[in-house]
């Protein structure tokens, strides 16, 4: 690595962390929207650029990851940053929903979050933005903890927010800081086991320890209190209850941030600990045992969420029981371990972040019209406002997985590697999931383009600004959809990486 | 394994459960909180239990001192996740009194109740 790009790694946490502390100070007026757009695009480049020179030392000499030891303290006593190319993909990915979504939210921010709340708004906005940055890249192990909280406590603070509009999002708000401090901390028990076991926090250091000594107790207790902390931090089903309440009633850019990024990066967690620290030599990192049940877990994560999102009141809801039904795909490609499946859920995550956040800011421009996003008040909807409800059906497709869709794509690597895996059961669960999310976007469908107009007034025209990320963001996917070759390049040889069991 | 150990390894759990217990059963959020503050001392409790050994003295480096340390790697990590107990409590606190201020009650059960009656009026 030359000396232009050395300091790169740590720019990624450092610049929004700047931003963040910075906000409070000078962010009044139109400055903290400012700031924040410019933090994330710096980061967004700095991660982009990353992505790059990963990708192309890694099909020189694979597997690559770059390794930077903080403050000059060598692994494994010092704290390491190590991104590797499932890293740096995925802090690219939260770093751009940050700046597509921030791009997205001044008048919507302007319109929800009271004069003298902005600036501390921006100031959390970017501090959880650094936490999740900062989960994607650091090696060690009680750093992860630590980044967590910073990216929770400031989400909690985000969706708190949302009081203005909807009181519900208080009580959304303490619901899921209960939940989620209690899956933190069994995160920090499995962390405090693995280290009474191998007595050191760097994830390489704890890997290459646990294949020296015999999986015993400690070791399968702390697997086990990992997979429920991490369940919980990505609302896998039946773990999501704290989420349909605070993607709805949280201000719109935030359930857009949350959905694009913030469980992303709860799943992340759980790929790297499974596959980079409690994989073990020569086999499949999880058991059969742990396979079936959180097998089961996302088969009735995609039944029940594609369920509910069909019989949900508002659109809001709608968008969030269907990322249930989406976790679970993703998570049951990661769990089965097969490169092709792997693949898949890799791509499914770039793609949902792209499709739900996009989705997310059609309801953010629904509130900031119509100042609601509840069903039968979007009648006629498609008379009313083409452009958006067209926006909302391109994603719908998506999100079923239409041929010529980036939800196709990630569909199809999916059931190829449940398939070639051996679990028929579980790529027949994926296509009923299909069929399911195509009932749930005829109902918006049906509501929006064959019923009369509704009477709701509308306000405001369609700012251009704010239509600009939606287009942005599903054009994205669907350019993706028709020219996957790069990405599906990145998504595989990031699952080759994991699967090889380094970090 | 010495006596110390088995008692807190014990003492966590019990901790850890009651707290969780509370978590649960309990309707006033006041109390929810206090649960979970419980729970994660219990945490804390492990972290700490896990840095001592046996006739180990604090690690500082002295002349004719006996050669066990205690291991002082755990502690640190748990003033960490002291501070972040500490801000959850204050958050969560913070929340409920702006969950007073918006229902006038801060059991979980009549906020329920309020939120369903919320819902049949606009619906």
């Amino acid at each position: 690595m030359n000396s232009e790009t050395s300091m790169l790694p740590v720019l990624i946490v450092l610049i929004p962390l700047v931003g963040g502390v910075l906000a409070p100070i000078i962010g009044r007026g139109i400055f903290g929207w400012l700031l924040a757009l410019v933090t994330t695009g710096a980061a967004t480049f700095v991660s982009g650029t990353l992505l790059l020179y990963i990708h192309a030392q890694n099909t020189l000499t694979p597997p690559f990851a770059i390794s930077y030891p903080l403050g000059g303290w060598p692994a494994p006593h010092g704290i390491e940053l190590k991104i590797d190319l499932l890293s740096a993909l995925l802090a690219t990915l939260v770093s751009g929903m940050g700046f597509m979504v921030t791009l997205f939210s001044r008048q919507g921010v302007d319109d929800e979050i009271p004069a003298d709340r902005r600036r501390f708004f921006w100031s959390l906005w970017l501090l959880a933005i650094t936490g999740l940055l900062g989960i994607l890249i650091t090696g060690d192990a009680f750093n992860v903890y630590v980044l967590l909280e910073i990216s929770s406590l400031t989400i909690y603070g985000l969706i708190a927010m949302g009081r203005q509009r909807n009181r519900q999002a208080l009580t959304a708000a303490l619901n899921y800081l209960v939940l989620g401090s209690v899956g933190a901390s069994f995160i920090l028990i499995a962390i405090g086991l693995l280290y009474a076991k191998t007595g050191t926090l760097n994830m390489a250091d704890i890997h290459a320890k646990l294949l020296l000594a015999p999986v015993d107790a400690t070791v399968l207790t702390a697997r086990a209190f990992l997979l429920a902390g991490v369940a919980l931090k990505m609302a896998l089903f039946p773990l999501h209850l704290w989420m349909p309440a605070a993607y709805s009633t949280a201000p719109s850019a935030v359930a857009a941030l949350l959905a694009a990024t913030a469980t992303k990066v709860g799943i992340y967690m759980g790929m790297r600990f499974i596959f980079s620290v409690f994989a073990m030599s020569g086999g499949a990192a999880l058991s059969d045992a742990n396979i079936l049940i959180i097998g089961i877990c996302c088969g009735a994560a995609i039944i029940f969420g594609s369920l509910s999102a069909a019989r949900q009141p508002s659109l809001s809801l709608l968008l969030a029981y269907s990322s249930v039904a989406q976790i679970g795909y993703i998570v049951v490609g990661m769990t089965v371990g097969h490169i092709d499946a792997m693949t898949g859920s890799i791509l499914h995550m770039v793609f949902h972040a792209l499709i739900k956040g996009g989705l997310f800011l059609c309801a953010g421009i629904l509130i900031y019209r119509l100042g609601t996003t509840r069903l039968e008040d979007l009648a006629g909807l498609g008379q009313r406002m083409p452009w958006v409800s067209g926006a909302i059906v391109v994603g719908g497709l998506g999100m079923i997985g239409i041929p010529g869709t980036a939800g196709f794509i990630s569909k199809f690597y999916l059931l190829k590697g449940l398939i070639l895996s051996g679990h028929p059961v579980l790529a027949g669960l994926v296509l009923i999931g299909s069929v399911l999310a195509a009932i749930y976007t005829w109902r918006f469908v049906e509501v929006a383009y064959l019923r009369p107009a509704g009477d709701t007034p509308l306000r405001n025209g369609l700012p251009f600004e704010k239509f600009l990320p939606v287009l942005l963001l599903l054009g994205a996917s669907i350019y993706l959809g028709l020219q996957p070759g790069a990405i599906i390049d990145v998504a595989h040889d990031a699952a080759q990486q994991l699967l090889g069991g380094s970090p | 394994m010495s006596l110390f150990e088995t008692f807190n390894s014990i003492a966590f759990v019990v901790i850890m459960m009651l707290g969780l217990y509370t978590l649960i059963a309990r309707q006033n959020l006041v109390k929810k909180t206090l649960g979970l503050g419980l729970f994660q001392t219990g945490i804390f409790l492990m972290y700490i239990t896990l840095g001592v050994r046996d006739g180990g003295v604090a690690p500082i480096l002295q002349e004719g001192a006996p050669l066990t340390y205690t291991n002082p790697l755990p502690h640190v990590l748990i003033l960490t996740a002291i501070v972040v107990s500490l801000s959850t409590m204050a958050v969560a606190l913070a929340l409920i009194i702006g969950v007073r201020e918006e229902y006038g009650t801060i059991e979980a059960d009549e906020i329920a109740t309020i939120d369903r009656a919320d819902a049949e009026e606009g619906a």
